[in-house]
């Protein structure tokens, strides 16, 4: 080593000598020369500074740095820089960074980095000793060693409160500085400072704040840990999935359309009516592709004739199979046995895809031989339980965005996207390798990507919604659905855990855990909600500390994380919704996951249901009712807590305000998940989707008027048009639409007419004028794109009072279906609220829209 | 009760035997020796003050012990008091019992209401045994009807300066072993026990050690008392004492004594005055002197009869650091009843109860700074007050409030777990700051059920007065204090901790990794201060210190890991040690001045203030010693102390500073001049830790009043470790988009 370095030394000694004299010439002092050169030599040990990006943003020294000179270094030049670069990390919007690093946001760039760096490597193989890139990694290990051993203490120094105060004050403060700053840099600030103060908690909790000398207080504080624990466990692992979400482009499909795959669309049913499949299919024989090379497949497991006929008329291939085990695993299974494309996409039956999905996800086959299954968003067209039942469909982001959203995105960069059953292309010779679609358990999809994943096999995610379909239409349904994906998760977690086994990476295997554990929430759930009791009602001490200390530990650890969280999420699902979301999945699934983890083979399958209607708004009772129980416990905890405040130890007030506090948060998500549990009226079958699109109408006496498609269904559309009194109620006229370059007409009657905005009824469509309307509207390329756009940027201290609105409406609409003069009682007291929040004076705001988007009244 | 009824029958005993015993001895020794004693109540009482009797309290007592030699001829009572002037006459009276007969009753007359009045009562000595107390029961009257029993006009102050006249006479004593270590030492006499110690003439340094293991034997049984070993050469002691001699080495009044076979302890009388006895330390050699010591620091139980032969002594488990039997333990929870000192110490009863006490004796270098309290799980049961009136229990340490708890008067017994703060109290509640609490060396935590007794006094037309019934309240013996769990680390020199435990020499009991330094051929006085010092060593931790290493020359010992106790002068090796402040040769001293004097020495130390500052050389004929401590030049996790005098009567302060409780609690810091006007303590130099605390906790201490330091720290982690994480997550996305270039 030292021989091999000899020469190198030497060198840049001589190199460094000439620059020191150089600064004093220039009349720098002694110590400010010295440091400089110092300085020169750390940056040259820990960065490539010979890199083109380097070379270029020296060459720009004197636009990026202004105020400094290089020739002449002063002795606090050293912070000069740092802040300096600091600073423009930070305040640099995204789109600027050309000029920095300008070969590395360009194809260009890449192709050269790309030669580059195999020549590195090569180089770094024959002569890594004594390189400057085994130093400069040596460097960034001493860095990584020091910052971690600064964390360490940073989790384990004991403070009295005071200085705690002062700390968490310190590091809040920083959390809140960078919060506004744009770009990654800033998310990842935000991601550790979380991490350390959580880490911190935790640290705290486990040392210091056990009682053993009560079995009672050990027994419920040791719960509590341990749903802490897992808390924390489920939010470290958040944060490493969402630490850099990919944002994959679709790349184009380079070889010739000849060379193009042949490729099966399956479309799996089992007892969805034939209204819901039809638009798939329709959509399906839309879609971009060479004819030749593209088959449909209708897989009909309730075996109905009428499926038949349709697949028959429409011209696709109709697959029953005789016998019905593995459910929708085996139905695929049993299709891909008689299928012989190269490629097979999975739509479920009420997933319509558009015209552009192959398009735009192939290309990502032909660059990555590796690549076995690449997934597209699943985007509802309608609103879910909670979205409907809370009226909020358009206002915040659903369930499914943060998943869709965030979570695959950033799978993608650990490459673990998982496989979701639709929307999905898989490459067959290597789902073949793996047995087909798992069937051992019921979440078939996750599972076999995972398998995929065991082999070596690649995955991607493309951000961009490429099919929508209907979400489910109510909260026993949705509920059934997620015990479904729990329980399969938790089986896969058992029978083939990703942490064990072999074949995937590390951060495969983290994405992985972190999807199953997120299943496992139940029971911590249900804990966080009952654990304030065990203190007002048994007076175990659950944290064994004084009020305070519990305050300044607990608080940072919340406040961080929900800042980090609305930070890298906000867009996705805004603060505490998760909250709401968790609790009201808390109960059903803790016990069909507690069985999976002990008996994997326990548990059956049960289908989603989709498509049908909530006749009357009604209170879900069966559903509510264990929240109804923890409502009352937590009511029984409030009358106790009162009671200790009252006759209480004096001693213990704190404490017991603490708790209040607790139960009164928990009550009021309590109240959120009641909320959800009140279906509203759901009647019209074909749901709406807004959009705006050129159109035009044709009156019977043939003239015509351009107009706008605000919104449509598979029945309807709403139209809005330039002028106003053209169109009569009732009169029939037709619509003209655009395909493409093709102009379709559909016969249509109008129904409503307010000012320019007129409601359509479309008359009874042809199979081709249907297949037209599907391909002009939901197929459409571009129907999907506007998805995320339209939500405000998350503010967590607005979105907790709605969370926390959302709960106290839950008790109200609960005490308005009771039939009882409770409810008189309720609306006056919230009447009163409501009148007393009329007061609060807010600031103007200029994000949030003013109202959800307005509607035309488009009725089938 | 239980202590009375057990008091009453040990004194029922006690009275049979030594009333039939000192008839007999009367009989025949009428010039026996008798020495008169006034025994002041400010020394008696357990506040050590006077003595108030209060209509809610009328009673109040004073022990006293009397030693097995002796026998009490006479006694009076000489009572001083003032009663209340609001009392009326001949109807309040004052009773006087001894030992619970009635001894006489003392009238209040007219003139005596509110004038200090002086009162003989003779006590009939025939009831005084071994253990004896003299109750004071107060009857005060302020009106004839409708009186209310705890009137606040109702007292009766006695004051400090009564006191019992007793007349001592002394009893012959068969030469019997079996009653050691009476009358050599007797734990019924309160008073500081002094032994002299005889010796041929200097002895060598076996002879030093069995003499210095015998002290802190001796120690070890005074406890509190105090102790005092004059040492003589070839001279009778005119007291009780000890003779150490050899069959080649013996003082002349020894000297036609037969000649030994093997290490024997004996008891004689003093050749001149048969009431005197002396203890006779024999062997063939210096080395069987050590191992009759050892017989009786060990085996004194088996002692019987005139004359014992020690035939062999062999320890079986070495100790363990810190198992000091007086000391409180730290390796687990101790209990309340492991703790008590006497029977019926945890309870009480009475309209006011008085308070319970438990002493803490614990090691001085427990680290708790920092820490947020140590547990202590209190269970206690008492007489329920009638209604909820604010009776409450004070829970205090070294007289400083902890908590209060009020007593309910539904329940009948309470369970607290109370964290002891050692910090501020910072949960806020109740209004309850305790500035700085710390925990010493010694402390006393005390237990105080305050009732607020309603008394139902009725009107003067309807008037019903009630008994009062006495509360009744017990610390339950359960309950626990936590000390376990603590590292041991001490910032160096603390002569307080030295004065007060004895460390560092005391960190093991039988001393076994001490080494005391004497000069060659001590004279008595350098001698006694050894034995002082041994003694006194002893009574901190309550066992012999068996293990101890006596040398005379310091260069031989310096490979040794030892704490070193330097008794005499400071090596003329050390002389030029920049670590020693304080030096003094003949006449001549030197002395170095902190920067800043510490305003509180218990306060960690700090090296700004603690930096000698400057250095004065003073020459003086007048007596001086001193008590400095340092780290040992040879091993840095060791301690010197060392003990100097330049002269005779700089032995004799050293010595009344080692054994005095009042001086004692004088010294402190590294350095304590002690001069004829008393003691004066420094602390200057740098300070040294011994101890272990791991490098993370004392990173962690010494960054706790840091915030804005760790903060700072947590930026810079963070930001370094985002910087790297951000050019990594770069480069892996950047390969995760062009799969091609993976291999």
């Amino acid at each position: 080593m030292n021989w091999l370095m000899g020469p190198l030394l030497s060198q840049g000694l001589r190199a460094l000598g000439l620059r020191y004299r150089g600064y004093r010439s220039q009349g720098s002092s002694v110590p400010a020369a010295g440091l400089c050169c110092a300085g020169l030599l750390l940056a040259w040990s820990l960065f490539r500074l010979e890199s083109p990006g380097w070379q270029a943003l020296r060459t720009r020294h004197g636009y990026w740095f202004p105020h400094l000179a290089p020739e002449r270094p002063r002795s606090g030049d050293g912070l000069r820089y740092l802040l300096q670069a600091g600073w423009l990390l930070l305040t640099r919007p995204a789109g600027q960074r050309q000029p920095i690093w300008p070969a590395r946001w360009r194809d260009a760039g890449s192709r050269r980095r790309r030669s580059a760096s195999v020549a590195d490597r090569q180089e770094s193989e024959t002569a890594s000793p004594s390189s400057p890139r085994g130093l400069r990694r040596i460097g960034r290990m001493l860095m990584v060693l020091v910052s971690v051993l600064l964390a360490l203490l940073c989790i384990s120094q004991p403070f009295d409160l005071q200085t705690q105060l002062v700390f968490v004050m310190v590091l809040w403060a920083m959390a809140m500085a960078v919060r506004r700053l744009p770009g990654r840099f800033a998310a990842l600030l935000m991601i550790m400072l979380s991490l350390l103060v959580s880490c911190r908690y935790l640290w705290w909790r486990y040392t210091s704040t056990l009682n053993w000398d009560d079995p009672l207080s050990l027994l419920f504080g040791l719960l509590l840990l341990a749903a802490e624990t897992y808390a924390w466990l489920v939010l470290v692992l958040g944060y490493f999935q969402s630490l850099w979400p990919l944002h994959r482009q679709p790349t184009p499909l380079t070889a010739a359309p000849a060379d193009w795959p042949v490729i099966d669309i399956m479309v799996p049913t089992y007892n969805e009516p034939l209204s819901v499949v039809k638009p798939t299919i329709y959509a399906a024989l839309g879609i971009d592709w060479p004819k030749d090379k593209l088959n449909i497949y209708l897989l009909d497991d309730g075996d109905r004739a009428t499926f038949r006929e349709f697949a028959a008329e429409a011209g696709v291939r109709y697959i029953a199979r005789p016998t019905h085990e593995h459910a929708k695993a085996g139905n695929l299974n049993y299709a891909l046995r008689q299928a012989e494309g190269e490629f097979v996409a999975i739509f479920d039956c009420d997933h319509v895809p558009t015209r552009t999905f192959l398009q735009l996800t192939m290309g990502w086959f032909f660059k990555d031989k590796k690549l076995a299954m690449l997934q597209t968003p699943h985007h509802f067209f309608s609103p879910d339980p909670f979205e409907r039942n809370l009226g909020r469909f358009g206002q915040t982001p659903n369930e499914g965005s943060l998943f869709y959203g965030l979570l695959q995105d950033g799978n993608d960069m650990w490459d673990a996207t998982f496989f979701c059953g639709s929307c999905a292309v898989i490459r067959r010779s290597a789902l073949d390798e793996v047995g087909g679609i798992a069937v051992e358990t019921v979440t078939e999809d996750a599972h076999t990507s995972l398998r995929l994943h065991r082999l070596g096999y690649t995955s991607a995610y493309i951000r961009i919604p490429q099919a929508a379909g209907l979400a489910t239409e109510s909260l026993s349904a949705h509920i059934g659905q997620r015990i479904r994906w729990a329980r399969g998760m938790v089986q896969i977690f058992r029978l083939d855990n990703p942490l064990l086994g072999k074949g995937l990476k590390l951060t495969q295997r983290l994405c992985y855990a972190n999807a199953m554990l997120h299943f496992l929430s139940g029971i911590p759930r249900l804990i966080f909600l009952t654990a304030p009791l065990a203190f007002l009602l048994l007076h175990a001490y659950i944290i064994y500390a004084p009020a305070l200390a519990i305050a300044l530990y607990m608080l940072p650890h919340m406040i961080h994380a929900n800042l980090a969280n609305s930070r890298i999420q906000g867009k996705y699902r805004y603060s505490f919704w998760s909250e709401v979301y968790e609790s009201v999945l808390a109960w059903y699934i803790a016990r069909p996951t507690t069985v999976a983890l002990f008996n994997p083979h326990k548990g059956t399958f049960n289908v989603t249901g989709k498509g049908g209607l909530v006749e009357q708004a009604h209170v879900d009772w069966e559903i509510s009712r264990p929240y109804l129980v923890l409502v009352l416990l937590n009511l029984c905890g409030l009358i106790a807590g009162g009671w200790r405040l009252a006759y209480g130890d004096a001693d213990e007030i704190p404490t017991v305000i603490l708790s209040l506090g607790w139960v009164l948060f928990n009550m009021l998500i309590l109240g959120g998940a009641i909320a959800v549990a009140v279906e509203a009226r759901q009647v019209r079958q074909a749901h709406r989707v807004d959009i705006a699109l050129p159109a035009a109408v044709k009156r019977a006496d043939g003239h015509l008027f351009p107009c706008t498609v605000r919104d449509y269904s598979d029945g309807g559309v709403g139209i809005e048009l330039r002028q106003d009194g053209v169109l009569q109620e009732g009169e029939p006229i037709t619509l003209l639409l655009k395909q493409g370059q093709r102009e379709c007409t559909f016969p249509a009657t109008v129904r409503r007419r307010v000012g320019t905005r007129i409601g359509l009824q479309l008359s009874t469509m042809t199979r081709e004028q249907h297949i037209a309307f599907i391909q002009c509207t939901f197929a459409r390329a571009d129907t999907w794109a506007r998805w995320q756009d339209e939500f405000a940027r998350d503010k967590p201290m607005a979105s907790l009072s709605d969370v926390l609105a959302l709960g106290w409406n839950g008790f109200q609409s609960l005490l308005d279906y009771l039939p009882s003069p409770l409810t008189r009682l309720s609306a006056g007291v919230s009447r009163l609220l409501a009148w007393l929040a009329s007061f609060i004076p807010r600031n103007p705001d200029q994000d949030m829209p003013l109202s959800g988007p307005s509607r035309t009244f488009a009725q089938p | 009760m239980i202590k009375i009824i057990t008091l009453f029958i040990l004194m029922l005993g006690g009275i049979g035997a030594r009333v039939h015993g000192s008839e007999t001895a009367l009989a025949g020794l009428e010039q026996a020796p008798t020495r008169d004693v006034e025994l002041a109540f400010g020394r008696l009482t357990q506040s050590k003050g006077s003595l108030p009797l209060r209509g809610s309290s009328p009673e109040g007592q004073v022990e006293f012990g009397v030693r097995s030699d002796e026998v009490v001829s006479s006694a009076t009572l000489n009572l001083e008091f003032i009663p209340s002037p609001a009392l009326l006459p001949v109807e309040s009276q004052v009773k006087v019992y001894l030992n619970d007969e009635m001894m006489g009753v003392v009238p209040i007359a007219p003139e005596q209401l509110g004038n200090k009045s002086r009162v003989q009562v003779p006590l009939d000595p025939r009831y005084i045994g071994d253990f004896n107390r003299v109750k004071l029961g107060f009857i005060g009257h302020y009106q004839r009807i409708c009186e209310n029993p705890v009137h606040s006009s109702l007292w009766l102050d006695v004051a400090s300066s009564s006191s019992l006249s007793l007349r001592y006479q002394a009893l012959p004593l068969k030469n019997d072993l079996s009653y050691f270590p009476e009358p050599f030492f007797d734990d019924r006499d309160t008073r500081p026990l002094t032994l002299p110690m005889v010796f041929a003439g200097s002895p060598a340094l076996a002879q030093q050690k069995a003499a210095a293991v015998l002290a802190s034997w001796f120690g070890a049984q005074a406890q509190w008392r105090g102790q005092r070993f004059p040492v003589l050469f070839n001279q009778l002691p005119e007291r009780h004492g000890i003779v150490f001699a050899t069959n080649d080495q013996r003082p002349d009044f020894l000297q036609d004594y037969p000649a030994v076979d093997g290490p024997t302890v004996e008891m004689i009388s003093h050749p001149q005055d048969p009431y005197v006895k002396l203890l006779l330390v024999l062997g063939r050699d210096d080395q069987d002197l050590v191992t009759a010591v050892q017989g009786i620091a060990q085996g004194s139980i088996l002692f019987r009869g005139q004359s014992v032969t020690v035939a062999d002594v062999r320890p079986l488990a070495p100790r363990q650091p810190y198992d000091a039997p007086n000391w409180v333990r730290t390796d687990r929870p101790v209990a309340f009843a492991e703790l008590q000192n006497y029977p019926g110490q945890l309870q009480s009863s009475g309209m006011e109860p008085s308070p319970m006490a438990l002493t803490l004796n614990l090691p001085p270098d427990l680290f708790m700074t920092r820490d947020p309290g140590i547990a202590m799980q209190l269970k206690y049961r008492y007489t329920s007050p009638k209604t909820d009136d604010g009776s409450r229990l004070v829970v205090s340490l070294n007289d400083q409030l902890l908590r209060t708890y009020s007593l309910k008067p539904e329940r009948q017994s309470g369970e607290k777990l109370l964290q002891l703060l050692l910090l501020q109290d910072a949960s806020g509640d109740n209004q309850l700051t305790i500035p700085a609490l710390q925990l010493g060396t010694s402390n006393q935590l005390r237990f105080n059920f305050d009732y607020a007794n309603a008394i139902l006094g009725g009107t003067p037309e309807r008037c019903e007065t009630y008994q009062p019934i006495p509360n009744e309240v017990v610390i339950d013996g359960d309950s626990t204090i936590d000390f376990s769990g603590y590292r041991h680390f001490i910032a160096m020199p603390d002569l307080r901790s030295f004065a007060n435990a004895g460390f560092p020499f005391s960190r093991l009991a039988d001393l076994s990794q001490s080494l005391a330094v004497v000069g060659k051929h001590p004279g008595p006085a350098q001698l006694s201060a050894l034995l002082n010092a041994l003694g006194a060593i002893g009574a901190h931790t309550g066992y012999p210190a068996l293990g101890v290493r006596l040398s005379d020359d310091w260069q031989q010992e310096q490979d040794r890991d030892l704490d070193v106790l330097l008794i005499g002068a400071i090596p003329a090796e050390l002389r030029d040690d920049r670590n020693i402040h304080l030096l003094f040769e003949a006449t001549r001293s030197w002395v170095q001045m902190p920067a800043r004097q510490a305003s509180r020495p218990e306060l960690m130390p700090d090296s700004e203030d603690d930096r000698p500052e400057s250095e004065a050389k003073i020459d003086s004929d007048g007596p001086m010693a001193a008590v400095i401590g340092f780290q040992s030049p040879f091993h840095e996790q060791r301690s010197v102390v060392a003990l100097l005098a330049d002269s005779p009567r700089g032995y004799q302060l050293l010595n009344e500073a080692i054994n005095d409780g009042g001086q004692r609690a004088a010294l402190s810091g590294s350095v304590a001049v002690i001069r004829e006007s008393g003691i004066n303590s420094l602390r200057v130099g740098q300070a040294y830790y011994v101890g272990y605390l791991p490098w993370w906790e004392r990173i962690w201490f010494s960054l706790a009043p840091h915030p804005l330091v760790l903060a700072t720290l947590t930026a810079l982690s963070v930001l370094l470790m985002v910087l790297v994480l951000w050019r990594v997550l770069r480069t892996l996305s950047r390969r995760r988009l062009s799969p091609d270039e993976r291999d």
